[in-house]
This record gives C-alpha cells, sequence and structure tokens, in this order.
C-alpha cells in the first residue's frame, strides 16, 4: 500500500517562466514502511520534490497524493503535514526554542494537544532519540549531530508516519552523520516509519530498500543500492557516484580479481578477497 | 608566504556565565606551498581558528604572524585580507551582484586594484576554478547551477590574490561529481599557482587524497598535526574524537586482522587497490 503517490507531477518556481520546470513531469509511489533514498546532481529537482511531497510547494501540474489525500486541497494540509515530517539540513535553522525539550514540544503544541499528554510525549520523543539527559539544555551547547537529533525528535513527537531527510547529513561531522542514519533506521524497522532520505553521499546508502535516481527535473531510473551501484560508469555521467567501497572493488576488478559486483560493504569486500587468497 | 600560529587562544563571551573557550593554547606553522587538511568534530573550534588567520577574530591571548609581522600589530586590515583569503562554507549565499563580473570585481575594487588590474584578476580568477569567462561575464550569478555559484563565489576571494586560501568544507552539499571537480581546482591551484591551502573537511577520503599534511582538533585543542599517513594510523583514536579513517585504509586493517599480510600505513583508495592487487595477485 502506497502512503505518497506523484502522478505527472510538474513544478515551474516562477509562473512566468513556466517553461523553466524544476520538475518534468515525476510520477512515482513511495510505499508503507519502504526506506527509500534520492540521489540526482545539484539541480536535478530533488528538494523540489521533497517540499511538494507535504504541501510545502504546490505543483504547477499533476497531482501529489499521501494517504489518499492530495496536497491540492487546503482542507486536508494539516492532516498531511502530520502523516509527512520534514528534516532539514542545517541543524541550526531548524531551532525555534531556547531549551531542548521546549524546540521539540514546539509542533506538539501546535497541534493542539493538551498539555497534560504533551510531557510524555516530549519524554519519549527524546528517549527514542537518545538525547533526553540533554532535554534541560540550550540548543547552542550540542553538537551538530545532536542538533539534529533535536530536530528528529521535534518531528516524531507528532507521530508522522513518512519523513523525509533532505540532506541531513551533509553538514555533520562523520559521527555525526552514523549518529543520524543510525536513527533513521530505528525508526524505519521498529516504528516502520516510512523513510525518504535525499543525499549526495552514496555510502549513506548501501542499506535502504530502493534508490531513485532524479535526473534535469525527472525520475531518471530506480532500483535496489545493488542494481544502482553496479553501473559505476552510468552514475558517473549523471555526475553521480558510487560509495568507496565500490569504487575499492572495482578497482580490484580491473585489476583482474573475481570480485562479484553486488559487493557493498567493508565487511563483504573483505570476506570476498579473503577467499581468493 | 608563511604562518606562525603560537599560544592562540579564543574565549567567547568572556567574564559572563556564557563564556566558552573555543581555541585554547593553539600553537603550528605553515610553510608557502603547503596544502593542509584541517579536521575535527562539529564545534571542535576549526572556524574560530580560520577567522584569526586574516584577523577577523582577534585573539583573546597569542599572536598571529603571516610573513613574519604580527597581523594584529603590523598590518593594516586591507593588507591581510589580500594576502589571506577565507571562503566560508556555502559561500554562494553571499553572491549579490547583478553579474558574475561585477560580483568577483567586488573584492579587488574595495582593496583598491586599479581598473586594469581589476580587468586581468577577475578574468584570470574565473578561468583558474574552471568556468569560461566570455560565458560567464555577463550573466546573473542566481541563474548558474550550485556548483558554478560555488566557484563564482571562490573566484571572488582568488580575485583579490590571496597567497594563503582557507576554505572551509567547500565541496559540501555539491553532487559527487561537483565534489571532485571543486577539489580538482583547489589542488591545481595549489600545485601550478603555488597557493598555500588550507582546507577544512569532514570528508576523511578527501583530506586523505589531497593535504600533505593534516591538523587534527578536538574540543578546541590541536591534537594532532602531522602527514596524512601518521594522523590515520590510529583509528580508534580518530572514532574516538568524532573523526574516521578513510575507507581504503579501514578495508586494509580488516585484511590484515584476517591474516592477509598488507601494508595498513596506505591510506588512500588507489594505494589500497594497488596493495591488495600487490599481495593477492592480479592479472599480471
Amino acid at each position: 500500500m502506497s502512503i505518497i503517490e506523484v502522478k505527472d507531477l510538474v513544478f515551474a518556481y516562477d509562473s512566468t517562466e513556466p517553461d523553466k520546470k524544476a520538475l518534468d513531469g515525476v510520477s512515482l509511489k513511495i510505499n508503507e514502511g519502504e526506506f527509500v533514498g534520492i540521489v540526482g546532481h545539484n539541480g536535478s529537482g530533488k528538494s523540489t520534490l521533497a517540499k511538494l511531497l507535504n504541501g510545502l510547494l504546490l505543483p504547477t501540474s499533476g497531482d501529489v497524493l499521501v494517504a489518499g489525500m492530495n496536497t491540492k486541497d487546503e482542507s486536508s494540509l494539516i492532516n498531511i503535514r502530520r502523516n509527512v515530517g520534514m528534516v532539514f539540513q542545517n541543524p541550526d535553522n531548524q531551532m525555534v526554542a531556547t531549551i531542548v525539550e521546549e524546540d521539540v514540544a514546539f509542533g506538539v503544541e501546535n497541534l493542539g494537544i493538551a498539555p497534560s499528554q504533551i510531557r510524555s510525549i516530549v519524554d519519549n520523543a527524546l528517549h527514542a532519540v537518545d538525547m533526553y539527559e540533554f532535554r534541560g539544555q540550550k540548543p547552542h551547547q550540542l553538537s551538530g549531530g545532536q542538533k539534529q537529533r533535536i530536530a528528529i525528535a521535534g518531528i516524531i513527537a507528532m507521530k508522522p508516519k513518512c519523513i523525509v531527510f533532505d540532506e541531513s547529513t551533509a553538514m555533520l561531522d562523520p559521527v555525526g552523520r552514523r549518529e543520524v542514519l543510525e536513527q533513521m533506521h530505528r525508526l524505519n524497522k521498529e516504528d516502520h516509519v516510512t523513510i525518504i532520505f535525499i543525499t549526495h553521499y552514496m555510502e549513506e546508502l548501501i542499506d535502504v530498500d530502493r534508490i531513485i535516481i532524479m535526473n534535469d527535473g525527472k525520475v531518471h531510473g530506480e532500483g535496489t543500492p545493488k542494481e544502482i551501484f553496479a553501473n559505476t560508469e552510468e552514475l558517473k555521467a549523471l555526475r553521480l557516484n558510487v560509495p568507496e567501497i565500490v569504487e575499492l572493488a572495482d578497482g580490484l576488478r580491473s585489476g583482474g580479481l573475481d570480485i562479484s559486483h553486488d559487493i557493498l560493504t567493508k565487511e563483504g569486500l573483505v570476506d570476498a578477497i579473503c577467499q581468493l587468497k | 608566504m608563511s604562518i606562525e600560529v603560537r599560544n592562540l587562544s579564543h574565549v567567547y563571551s568572556l567574564g559572563t556565565v556564557f563564556e566558552h573557550t573555543a581555541i585554547d593554547d593553539i600553537n603550528f606553522d605553515v610553510g608557502p606551498r603547503d596544502f593542509i587538511g584541517i579536521i575535527g568534530h562539529t564545534g571542535c573550534g576549526k572556524s574560530t581558528l580560520i577567522q584569526h588567520l586574516n584577523g577577523l577574530l582577534k585573539p583573546t591571548k597569542g599572536t598571529v604572524v603571516v610573513n613574519g609581522k604580527d597581523i594584529n600589530k603590523d598590518y593594516p586590515m586591507k593588507e591581510i585580507v589580500k594576502r589571506v583569503g577565507i571562503v566560508f562554507q556555502y559561500p554562494e549565499y553571499q553572491l549579490f551582484e547583478e553579474t558574475v563580473y561585477k560580483d568577483v570585481a567586488f573584492g579587488p575594487k574595495n582593496i583598491g586594484f586599479s581598473e586594469e588590474e581589476i580587468e586581468k584578476t577577475v578574468r584570470e580568477s574565473i578561468e583558474l576554478v574552471g568556468l569560461d569567462f566570455d560565458e560567464v561575464k555577463d550573466q546573473s550569478p542566481f541563474d548558474l547551477s550550485g556548483g558554478q555559484k560555488r566557484r563564482v563565489a571562490i573566484a571572488g576571494v582568488l580575485a583579490m590574490k590571496p597567497q594563503i586560501l582557507i576554505l572551509d568544507e567547500p565541496a559540501s552539499g555539491l553532487d559527487p561529481m561537483g565534489r571532485s571537480e571543486i577539489l580538482g581546482y583547489i589542488h591545481k591551484l595549489n600545485k601550478e599557482v603555488g597557493i598555500c591551502i588550507l582546507l577544512v573537511s569532514h570528508n576523511m577520503d578527501d583530506v586523505a587524497d589531497y593535504a600533505d599534511k593534516v591538523m587534527v582538533f578536538s574540543k578546541g585543542k590541536l591534537v594532532m598535526y602531522a602527514p596524512p599517513k601518521e594522523v590515520f594510523a590510529d583509528v580508534n583514536f580518530l572514532e574516538g574524537i568524532g573523526l574516521t579513517a578513510p575507507d581504503g585504509k579501514k578495508v586494509l586493517l580488516a585484511l590484515k586482522e584476517r591474516g592477509i599480510d598488507v601494508d595498513t600505513t596506505l591510506f588512500r583508495t588507489k594505494d589500497a587497490i594497488e596493495e591488495i592487487l600487490r599481495v593477492v595477485g592480479g592479472k599480471k
């Protein structure tokens, strides 16, 4: 069953220049509980697509349906945004309060939930991202990864069925990136939240269910990580790349080693090399 | 062109309840034509440090000496920004002029270059970052792609003819091809033009590929300053301070653990490939 359905979606930022299309005939379905990665060159339309998924932008033509509701239907917008949460790139731009727990409570309070329930919802959300002990701190005292986890807590407090992460790891250090990535996978596996993850870091996508490639405002193709990363040359032509481990495996294969095309992880590569020895 | 930093500390909001030591007793030397990588967890003090290197921040304690002269005593500000250029994160947000030419010309104009010098340096700078001068000069910078905007912003700093160029995450937010293009041009600026580069990055593979020496910051301290081979030698140490090792290095270490006798001091992906082929035996 699909939670998001995009049909013949066209979007132009400037209504006086309708031919300059950021999105040009995109159709896709995201299934409930799926973890989908979206990749594409700068300007390919990824972030525009993300903003159309919960009605931050509305289609120039075509439709976006969230749990059957059309984003063009203004009376559904609040409900659509409860279903689809967004986490953006810069953690500093997403903090609205001066204390961590107030920041997490901001979204829930706006949903009109009784104050008596808000306490436990916020506590649970903070526990979920492993940030409960920081609840009384000021956001600026946290690291980038911690701030993104607070942004995630603010979103999961609203219990959305789907969360869109738009390059949410881009500004983080290696450990911060790993923390945020682990949270995404935990939300997906344990709480069955549908995850849509836009990134330029190919190695962050080796564990996703499906990768969608955007190119010049269109869906260029899709497949499992193994299928997508088997075509290094095609990805490079689209201004993309493969994860570093795949590049290493490619190099060994060109050097004559019999290494399978579907290796994506360090462990897999090490096993394969050991079998050759 | 050299930099000597001695006992440099910076405390924000000194004397208030918000007092916070961002960098603490930093000492290092950078030589002419060096390519230095700067790594460290978010909030480790990297950005505070680089703002001291062209006088944007004044030290709470210590000195910054560029070419033998203290930048906070012996240079007028205009002189120091000519010598040390900083490209901040997402520099394309700072583009503002109507045309690419005017935007790149803004810096040199402000520091008093003549019309003739401006025209020459704008052309050279735009070409140095791999854009076609005649094609882009009259375009609005806002009509360019993300990677092109980033390059115009870098050209705007290059146009002031700095001998030291500091870049804070110049590739972040760019697609993989844009990333390698930008880093390629920075590498060329260092090797062919002789500009000293300080590159702040969270990407260990990029640092491994380009830097001759690496500064490692943690919690406001410079904890290591050595060639990449030494910096990436201790993976546990790096992970303990929010960093990691390049993937090539991790594969070699894992192979060694499984009893395959590879040289684990290597760290670049292309070197790891050669080493594995050498030991396991590729096609001859």
